[in-house]
């Protein structure tokens, strides 16, 4: 059982996440501003990443943070604070994406030449050195559902079951479009390092 | 087990998500099939890039101090 002790020690470090988020809710600027800085490159990473686009990523970033400083009161701190704040981020591109009419299950199927498995008889056929530069770039070029899922999971580390949740699609249909994300980024980074 | 039968297991493969039964065949099949090795490896290679990616180290920011104003300005 949980004694004042224990209470007092569980009192949010001073300039914690937790702490800033209470003094921002209760109206301090100054703590707000610390969390903006704090939490920029992430909230535009991830934005970035969705997006596939720098100037989207740029109002949805700040929209989300509009959203931040309207919402930092409902921040319980049962969750960290990053996973909270990277799901609001999340839901701001969803919601950019519903205003888009972005079906997150349709376009990702319709207008897109199907995946082919190209296969060499050696190593001349290989994907050459897949560096961070190549993979942001080939992410940038997949439809909006491939790429959601392959961020979400791949590199933000998302299970398929909270995907699906936040993308309101069925779990199954998560994992069969991140096998094709990643078979189709495999397919890009090879079109371009041929293209070199 | 032929190639496309192996590549579509491929994600649940290293999901850790299959039988004994079809990890051994498709290993089998690996063993005798060069080319699906590589897939194997490419997209291996992919998810393990995927990873670094998070710390987003390498990407160009824009200005965070004139999009701070922004946001002061939107907000009153
Ligand atoms: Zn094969």
């Amino acid at each position: 059982m949980a004694t004042v002790a224990d209470v007092e020690t569980l009192e949010p470090a001073a300039d914690s996440d937790v702490d800033l988020a209470r003094r921002a809710a209760e109206g301090e600027d100054a703590a707000f501003e610390a969390l903006y800085h704090r939490h920029f490159r992430r909230v535009y990473s991830l934005c970035l990443r969705m997006l596939g686009n720098p100037t989207e990523a740029e109002d949805l970033t700040q929209e989300t943070f509009a959203n931040l400083y309207r919402k930092v009161g409902s921040f319980r701190g049962d969750s960290q604070f990053t996973t909270w704040l990277h799901r609001m981020t999340v839901n701001q591109v969803l919601m950019h994406f519903r205003k888009r009419s972005v079906k997150m299950e349709k376009t990702t199927f319709e207008g897109e030449t199907p995946i082919q498995i190209v296969k060499g008889t050696e190593n001349a056929n290989r994907m050459p050195v897949v560096d961070r530069i190549a993979l942001e770039s080939a992410i940038q070029q997949l439809a909006p559902g491939y790429r959601s899922v392959f961020v979400l999971h791949d590199v933000e580390g998302y299970e398929h079951e909270e995907i699906a949740r936040m993308l309101g699609i069925a779990e199954g249909t998560s994992k069969s479009q991140l096998h094709k994300a990643r078979l189709k980024l495999r397919d890009l980074i090879r079109k371009q390092a041929a293209l070199n | 087990m032929n190639c496309s039968q192996a590549v579509e297991l491929l994600s649940e493969y290293y999901a850790d998500a299959l039988d004994e039964n079809i990890i051994i065949e498709i290993k089998t099949h690996l063993l005798e099939c060069q080319p699906c090795v590589g897939i194997f490896d490419d997209v291996t290679l992919i998810v393990t890039t995927a990873r670094i990616l998070r710390d987003g180290e390498h990407i160009p920011y824009p200005d965070e101090q004139v999009l701070w104003q922004r946001l002061t300005v939107a907000r009153h």
